[in-house]
């Protein structure tokens, strides 16, 4: 972790609604370095919005206020639209749950890939198809240049998730947000596509902001984790030093889950305090 | 704000309603406030609200009789005395649209009454139950779609014969069929959600289902889609009027008005043109408000 | 439990999805046996057939098995009223599974108009006091609740009737870690009190080795194995695909000092 690849200070992302103000994010901080970075917290915790904060997804009746969100030389919170058309899909990649939603339905998956390396790099389709056949290989699919030919509809969760990607690693981003990336996935295949991500981001050098509900997955792959709650991160920790977490929530969550070794007759319950 | 209307708002906006009633009250609210952000369809609800008052209370709005003629004053253009002129009869055109919104809202009204059960019960019917209950209704309800709605009313009034009674029941058998096929396509989707799912494990009859969950879950839509049709139903109608196989005259249905117009066109615009445009704006008031109700009842939104 | 009686009996169940010609087995000849008061386990991945098997159960979907018995009584033909009111269903997503225009309290008196069940509201406040939910609830619909909230209504409304079995599909895999403890301590609870017998299909084994005894393995419609939890766990699984799923469910899943502890 020797450079900073992106710098977020004191990010609030707030709803105004009739039902009054709602804030999702209270002011988040962290710096992403060439690493796997966790943010992990539960449903409301705004880890998703912080996300979609730093690529300017958020939706149009959110409020985001920041000191700083940094991308290298670009400002991410005054870049200019076009600017920020350039870093999406080429400097920053996303990858979400569904792959079903983010792949276009009526065109194959190799020419969305082919397509994708197109719009940044400007190649020729000869190359861009080359590039895309390759970087199916890359993500271990077996006969890349059949899938390549395939259509999103016939795709498994897993190779659904492989070729999103593949689409988001061929123009070569700096960063890569997975959002739930592997939640909709059964274990055996989580682990494969967690292995292939895990290989990206140490072969190709980049960082992995990695969000995530489940605790001890983000505690087994990341190198750093921030723990969210409630639009604040309560908590930073090295993935390997979970267990000396300090914070009740943190330590709260650990305590609620089942473990499959260790039998409890009934399990612990968070008790939540206003004051986090 | 007073202290009592904020009372109340905060009432209607509680997060802990203490009774089923004020449970239905808060949800009508919430509509009602959805609703109210659209401006658009506020425009056209007032407008559709001036039309019922000016229904109920023509006897006193309008001018002069509808049906007085004057063959002195005959195709005036709009004037102090009569704002919006004078037909080939002398009758005053204003007090003849005012008179006219009767007519309109009763198309309306009666349609949406026979229209609604008959396509909801349909297609709630051949949605949930399928197999062959659903090719038989469905092929009914294809036969009737494969017409143009204007040809098939044109043929439901020839053979029953001309006027008012008759075309409305006409437009209503041309304007079931898309609500029945709506509420086929919701209830398939419904059919396999697990609340009915829980519903049938509580061992309700499949006719205590439809009636007592499908049905009331497609009603939102069914109501947005009539509101929509609304404007459809209305050009009909005139569009019967006008070719003569409406309301008879001397009523004053607007339809019959721009088709009795049409002669004067070149040189009494004002004969035609004014219940034309009463047609656009009512029609155009149910499409706004219709847009407006599809947004509010939409539970995606909550 | 020696001595226990089997209260759901499966042998040979088969469900065909599909028309002639291109017919595929979601459930290919599954047996299985439940005993009173025990918690069952169904675990497989995706499109293994376990859920189907609890919708084949209810009648949802169409099946042919050689025994079907719930507490005595042969279900293969018909269901009788006594069946929908011994045996009710949890689902995955309780928003899902609450009627989205009912009031909480009118979904929980929807099962007692059906069934004609007497002394209804006093039944409905103890279903609610009985899944810890307050009364000032009563009057919000659905989506005016929180996930766990959501499901413990879901309960409620299955404990109306007073069933013998719940058949529990993934109830918390839609929750929240923290909530998913306080759901599956609830269902805990509720087993203690009442004596009921759960079916439960999951795909995460720390909530199998948590709530279950015994549980069958499933894979493409067939079940691997039946084996109990403590086998599972200590490495008793016989066959390739069980310790497939549980290295995979270790590799990021499982608290690492634990695993460590537990292989010591």
């Amino acid at each position: 972790m020797t450079d900073t690849l992106l710098s977020v200070r004191d990010l609030k992302i707030s709803f105004h609604g009739a039902s009054g103000t709602f804030d999702a994010v209270r002011g988040v901080s962290f710096d992403l370095g060439r690493e796997k970075l966790g943010i992990v917290g539960e449903s409301g915790s705004g880890k998703s919005m912080t996300g979609r904060a730093i690529m300017r997804l958020t939706p149009p009746a959110a409020m985001v206020r920041a000191e700083r969100i940094q991308l290298g030389e670009v400002n991410i919170l005054s870049a200019s639209e076009a600017t920020m058309n350039d870093i999406r899909g080429r400097r920053i990649g996303l990858i979400m749950q569904d792959p079903k939603y983010s792949l276009n339905p009526v065109v194959t998956v190799g020419e969305q890939i082919a397509e994708a390396y197109r719009i940044h790099t400007r190649s020729s389709s000869a190359q861009a198809r080359e590039r895309a056949v390759a970087m199916l290989g890359a993500v271990q699919i077996r006969e890349p240049e059949r899938v390549y030919r395939m259509y999103p509809h016939e795709m498994s969760g897993g190779m659904g998730q492989r070729i999103m990607i593949a689409m988001m690693l061929v123009s070569e981003p700096e960063i890569l947000i997975a959002d739930e990336a592997t939640s909709a996935l059964d274990v055996t295949v989580r682990l494969e596509i967690l292995n292939l991500l895990n290989d990206m981001v140490q072969k190709r050098g980049l960082g992995l902001i990695f969000i995530s509900h489940d605790l001890n997955l983000v505690r087994r792959f990341c190198d750093r984790v921030l723990i969210m709650y409630r639009g604040r991160v309560v908590e930073t920790l090295k993935a390997s030093d979970l267990d000396q977490a300090t914070h009740p929530y943190t330590r709260g969550l650990l305590d609620a889950m089942p473990r499959i070794h260790t039998p409890r007759k009934r399990l612990p319950v968070l008790t939540r305090d206003a004051a986090w | 704000m007073s202290t009592a209307s904020k009372g109340l708002t905060a009432w209607l906006t509680t997060e802990e309603p203490n009774s089923a009633r004020h449970a239905t009250l808060q949800n009508i609210w919430r509509v009602w406030s959805r609703f109210a952000s659209n401006p658009l369809g506020v425009a056209g609800l007032v407008i559709i609200l001036l039309l019922v008052f000016v229904a109920v209370f023509v006897p006193w709005l309008a001018p002069y009789s509808p049906f007085e003629q004057n063959l002195r004053e005959t195709l005036m253009a709009p004037n102090g005395q009569h704002l919006l002129g004078t037909d080939e009869l002398g009758r005053d055109i204003l007090s003849r649209i005012l008179w006219g919104s009767r007519i309109t809202l009763s198309i309306v009204a009666i349609v949406s009454v026979i229209v609604a059960p008959i396509g909801l019960i349909v297609g709630c019917l051949a949605g949930y139950y399928g197999g062959w209950l659903d090719t038989i209704l469905m092929r009914v309800t294809e036969l009737f779609l494969s017409f143009p709605s204007l040809i098939l009313a044109l043929a439901f009034v020839a053979a029953l014969g001309p006027n008012l009674n008759n075309a409305i029941i006409a437009i209503a058998l041309t304007q079931w069929p898309p609500i029945a096929r709506l509420a086929r396509a919701e209830s398939l989707s419904l059919r396999n959600r697990d609340h009915i799912s829980a519903v049938r494990l509580m061992g309700a009859s499949s006719l205590h289902i439809v009636i007592a969950h499908i049905a009331p879950l497609c009603i939102p839509s069914v109501i947005v889609r009539i509101t929509l049709n609304m404007a459809g139903i209305i050009l009909t109608a005139a569009g019967l009027g006008f070719l003569g196989l409406g309301a008879q005259p001397p009523s004053p249905e607007w339809g019959a008005m721009v088709s009795t117009g049409r002669r004067f066109m070149l040189d009494s615009w004002w004969v035609g043109t004014m219940p034309g445009l009463s047609i656009l704006f009512v029609s155009l008031a149910f499409n706004l408000v219709g847009d407006a109700l599809r947004d509010a009842l939409d539970p995606r939104q909550e | 439990m020696n001595t226990a009686t089997p209260i759901i009996e499966i042998e040979d169940l088969t469900v065909t999805f599909g028309v002639d010609g291109d017919e595929r087995r979601a459930v290919d000849g599954v047996s299985f046996s439940v005993n009173r008061g025990e918690t069952f386990g169904l675990v497989g991945e995706s499109g293994s057939g376990k859920s189907t098997i609890l919708r084949a159960i209810t009648g949802l979907v169409a099946n042919e098995a050689k025994v079907m018995r719930l507490a005595g009584a042969d279900i293969r033909k018909t269901r009788g009223k006594d069946f929908y009111r011994k045996v009710q269903m949890v689902f995955q997503d309780p928003y899902e599974a609450l009627h989205p225009r009912h009031t909480v309290w009118r979904q929980l008196m929807e099962p007692a108009r059906i069934q004609n069940i007497q002394g209804a509201e006093a039944r409905g406040h103890a279903a609610l006091d009985a899944v810890g939910l307050s009364r000032s609830l009563l009057w919000r619909y659905p989506h005016q609740l929180s996930g766990g909230q959501r499901q413990r209504v879901a309960i409620a409304r299955a404990l109306m009737s007073d069933p013998e079995i719940l058949l529990l599909d993934e109830p918390t895999s839609a929750l929240d870690v923290s909530v998913q403890a306080e759901i599956l301590n609830l269902l805990c609870d509720l087993q203690d009190e009442r004596g009921l017998t759960y079916l439960m299909v999951t795909h995460d084994l720390g909530v199998v080795a948590h709530m279950c005894k015994r549980t069958a393995v499933m894979q493409a419609g067939v079940i691997v194995e039946t084996l109990g939890v403590d086998a599972l766990v200590h490495g008793g699984a016989t066959q390739e695909y069980t310790r497939k799923l549980i290295a995979a469910s270790e590799a990021y899943g499982e608290d690492p000092h634990d695993a460590a502890q537990a292989r010591a």
